[in-house]
C-alpha cells in the first residue's frame, strides 16, 4: 500500500482486507495491549489527573478562543528571537514554502522527525516531487519510509510492522544490518543506518508539539533524541505546525506534557522535551544558521467555527487509538487518511470532505472508550455521532443501508410488529445456532460472517423475558 | 504570504464572532487558567527532592546511574573511574564549559564527533518531579554533547534540582536560551511491538554525577 493510491473513500475495501491479515492482528493485539497497561499503571500513580485533564481542556479552550491574539503573539516573539514565521492556508501552500526554503539553503538532502502535520500536508511526497532526499529519522518511520508505506498510527506509525517483517526490511536495507530476532539489536542496526545521515544533511526538518506565544519557542518531544539531532546539525531547521499547536506560556504547555506522556506511552515525561527559541546565536559556533517556521491552518479555521470545534484540543496522544475496538481489528490504513481511529474519524472529514469520509464515522461502535481516555476531554463519541447525522441528512449513506434503517424505523414505530419479528428472529437465530454460543455462518448475513462470528441470543428477547418476569411477580403477590 | 495571514486571522476573528476582548481582560483570564499549579503536580510528599530526583532517574524506565561526588574539582576522578568501570578507552568529549578542570590521565577533548563514545557535559540543574537533566544551549555548553554520545556522563550541582517542572520557567529563571533541553533518562524507542529499547539515538547509558 503506497501513499499514493490512499483514500478514507476506500475504507470499506480496505478494512475487509485487513481483518484477514493474521500478522497485523498479532501487531496490533500485542502493542495496544502493551499501551493500555503502561497507561493504567502510571495514571495509578497520579491522583491529579483528572483535575489535570479538566485544566488541560480549560488551557486548549481558552487559547483556541484567542487564537488570533496568541498567534500574533507567537510570531512577535518569534520573529523577535530570530525565526521567520510563514503562514499557510492549504497543505499545497506549505510545502510549496518548504520545498522554496529548501531550495534556497540548496538541500540535497533532509532529514526529518516524526510530525503528524508534515503527513497531513503530503510533505514526503512533495520532496520527492523536488527531486530532495528524504531522510526520516523516527525508527518506526524509518521503518515504513524502507516499506513505502504510510503510518498507521501516529505515536507507533509501524505499529503494524511485527519484529520479524522489521528484520526483513533491515536486511535488505540497510548497508550493514544487524539482525538476531532481537528488537534492541534492530534498533542497534537503525542507529547505524542513521547516525551518518545526519550528518550530510542540509537541512532538518520537524514538526511543534507546542508553540508557546510568550516567548516564540516550539516545543518537541522525542523518546529518541532524534529531534535535537535533525535540527541541530544542518544549516537550515524548517519547523511545520498546525495553527492550533499554540499555547500562552510555558507553563501551560507543562500541563499539557504531563497529560501526554502519560496518555501517549504511559510513562511520566517523555526522554527528551525540547523548546527552541530561534536559529544560531552570535556567540555560538553550532546550530542552524536559520529558522523556519511555517504555521498552517488546512481546515482548522473551518473546524473553529463549526461543531467539531473541540476537537481543535487534541494534543495527538493516540489513546483514543489504542483503545478502540475497530482500530484494534483493522489497524491504521484503512482509514486512508493520516489520522486514524476516533481522532482520524473526526478529523479526516474536516481535513478533506465528508463526502470521501463518509465511511469514517460509521466505523464505530459508540463503546465511548475514547472520550473516556481522552486527556483533553474531548467528546469524541458525540462528535461521531454527529457527522453520522450529517451524512444521513446529506444523503452520503448508501442506498441499501438507508432503507435498511428506514425500514427498521418503520418497524421499530409499531410496537407489537416490532416484538413479533424480532421474536422470530430471536427464535431463528436460535435454532440456527444450535446450542452454540456463536454462529460462524448465516444466511443473508455473508458480509458479516466472512471476518468474524455471529453472536448467537443467549435466550428470549428483552421484551419476552420483560413479560415472563411480570407474570411471575404477579402470581407471587397474588 | 502575508495574504494568507490576514485570511487566517480573519476567518479566526470571524469564527469567535465577537470582537477581541482587550488584551488585560485576556491576561486576567489566562491567569485564572491554572488557578494552582500544584493542581497538576504529582505529589511525593514522602520523598525529598533529592531521593525522588534519584530514584527516577535510575528507575527502570530512565536506566541513569548515578554517583555522588563532593566538587566540582572530583569530576575528571569520577569520569576516569565510569570509564574504567565500563571497560572504555581513556579518552572523553567534554562541554567547554568543563574544560578548565583537570583532565590530566583522560584524553579529553571539547571537539566532539558523530560517533563519541563518550561525552562529559554539565547540566544547568535537575527536576525531582521527572527525574530529568536541564540544559541549556551555548557557547560553553553546546547541545551536541548531550546527544551525540553512547555513554553521556552529565554532571549536575545538587542545589540546582527543583521539585517541579514549573520551577525550569519559574518568574526568576534567565532568558530562555537557544534551546533548553529536559533530558529525562536515555534515549529510547518503543516502536517495535511497544518494547522499550535503550540507545535509539541518543546515548544508549546516562551516568549522572551529582555534585554537592
Amino acid at each position: 500500500m503506497s501513499t499514493a493510491v490512499r483514500s478514507p473513500a476506500n475504507f470499506k475495501r480496505d478494512a475487509a482486507e485487513a481483518v484477514t491479515k493474521p500478522s497485523l492482528k498479532i501487531a496490533l493485539d500485542r502493542t495496544t495491549d502493551l499501551l493500555q497497561r503502561r497507561r493504567i499503571d502510571v495514571l495509578r500513580a497520579y491522583p491529579e489527573y483528572e483535575a489535570t485533564r479538566e485544566i488541560g481542556a480549560r488551557i486548549k479552550d481558552h487559547t483556541l478562543a484567542h487564537l488570533d491574539h496568541y498567534l500574533a503573539e507567537f510570531e512577535r516573539n518569534a520573529t523577535a528571537a530570530g525565526a521567520v514565521v510563514h503562514w499557510a492556508e492549504t497543505p499545497e501552500e506549505a510545502c510549496r514554502i518548504v520545498i522554496d526554503l529548501c531550495r534556497q539553503a540548496d538541500a540535497k538532502s533532509v532529514t526529518r522527525v516524526k510530525s503528524m502535520l508534515g503527513e497531513e500536508i503530503g510533505l514526503p511526497d512533495a520532496l520527492a516531487a523536488a527531486g530532495i532526499e528524504r531522510v526520516e529519522t523516527d525508527l518506526a518511520e524509518h521503518i515504513i519510509q524502507l516499506a513505502d508505506e504510510p503510518p498507521s498510527h501516529i505515536v507507533i506509525p509501524a505499529m503494524h510492522k511485527t519484529r520479524e517483517e522489521v528484520a526483513d526490511l533491515f536486511a535488505e536495507h540497510h548497508r550493514e544490518p544487524k539482525i538476531d530476532g532481537e528488537v534492541g539489536t534492530l534498533v542497534e542496526s537503525a542507529r547505524g543506518e542513521l547516525r551518518p545521515k545526519y550528518v550530510a544533511a542540509d537541512v532538518g526538518i520537524s514538526g511543534a508539539n507546542f508553540l508557546i506565544a510568550s516567548t516564540g519557542s516550539i516545543c518537541t518531544v522525542t523518546n529518541e533524541g532524534n529531534a535535537e539531532l535533525t535540527t541541530e546539525l544542518p544549516r537550515m531547521h524548517i519547523v511545520t505546525a498546525g495553527i492550533e499547536k499554540i499555547v500562552p506560556e510555558p507553563e501551560h504547555a507543562l500541563v499539557l506534557l504531563r497529560l501526554l506522556a502519560r496518555s501517549a506511552l504511559g510513562t511520566e515525561f517523555t526522554q527528551y522535551t525540547s523548546f527552541f527559541t530561534g536559529p544560531r546565536r552570535a556567540d555560538e559556533t553550532v546550530g542552524p544558521e536559520t529558522m523556519h517556521i511555517v504555521l498552517v491552518d488546512n481546515g482548522r479555521t473551518s473546524m473553529l467555527a463549526s461543531e467539531m470545534r473541540t476537537m481543535l484540543r487534541c494534543i495527538r496522544c493516540g489513546a483514543c487509538i489504542n483503545h478502540c475496538p475497530v482500530y484494534g481489528a483493522i489497524g491504521g490504513h484503512p482509514y486512508g487518511a493520516t489520522y486514524p481511529g476516533p481522532m482520524g474519524s473526526v478529523l479526516t472529514p474536516a481535513l478533506l470532505s465528508l463526502e470521501v469520509a463518509k465511511d469514517l464515522p460509521h466505523a464505530c461502535t459508540l463503546n465511548g472508550r475514547c472520550a473516556e481516555v481522552c486527556p483533553v476531554k474531548i467528546p469524541l463519541p458525540d462528535l461521531i455521532r454527529s457527522l453520522r447525522d450529517d451524512t444521513w441528512r446529506r444523503k452520503l449513506v448508501p442506498k441499501p443501508a438507508r432503507l435498511a434503517v428506514q425500514g427498521w424505523a418503520w418497524v421499530a414505530a409499531r410496537p407489537a410488529l416490532y416484538r413479533l419479528v424480532s421474536g422470530m428472529t430471536n427464535q431463528a437465530l436460535r435454532l440456527w445456532a444450535r446450542g452454540r454460543p456463536m454462529i460462524a455462518k448465516l444466511p443473508l448475513a455473508g458480509g458479516w460472517t466472512k471476518g468474524r462470528d455471529f453472536p448467537a441470543p443467549t435466550g428470549p428477547t428483552f421484551m419476552q423475558q420483560y413479560k415472563a418476569q411480570q407474570k411471575a411477580q404477579q402470581r407471587t403477590k397474588r | 504570504m502575508s495574504g494568507a495571514r490576514a485570511r487566517i486571522m480573519a476567518r479566526i476573528a470571524e469564527a469567535r464572532g465577537e470582537p477581541l476582548p482587550s488584551a488585560q481582560a485576556i491576561a486576567a483570564e489566562r491567569a485564572a487558567l491554572v488557578p494552582d499549579a500544584s493542581a497538576t503536580q504529582p505529589t511525593f510528599t514522602e520523598q525529598d527532592t533529592l531521593t525522588r530526583f534519584e530514584a527516577m532517574a535510575t528507575s527502570e524506565r530512565l536506566t541513569a546511574t548515578v554517583a555522588h561526588i563532593g566538587r566540582l574539582e572530583d569530576v575528571p576522578g569520577a569520569v576516569a573511574a565510569y570509564l574504567t568501570y565500563k571497560g572504555l578507552p581513556a579518552e572523553a568529549a567534554i562541554a567547554p564549559v568543563l574544560a578548565d578542570l583537570d583532565w590530566s590521565g583522560i584524553a579529553a577533548s571539547t571537539a566532539i564527533t558523530p560517533n563519541q563514545p563518550v561525552a562529559v557535559t554539565l547540566a544547568e540543574g535537575g527536576v525531582a518531579e521527572t527525574g530529568s537533566l536541564i540544559f541549556r544551549s551555548g557557547p560553553e555548553t553546546p547541545m551536541l554533547h548531550n546527544f551525540l554520545g553512547l555513554h553521556h556522563i552529565a554532571v549536575v550541582r545538587k542545589d540546582g534540582i527543583r521539585r517541579y517542572l514549573e520551577s525550569v520557567f519559574g518568574p526568576d529563571t534567565p532568558p530562555l536560551p537557544r534551546i533548553m533541553s529536559l533530558v529525562t533518562g536515555t534515549s529510547g524507542t518503543a516502536d517495535i511491538e511497544a518494547v522499550n529499547i535503550r540507545g535509539a539515538h541518543g546515548p544508549r547509558y546516562l551516568h549522572i554525577l551529582m555534585v554537592g
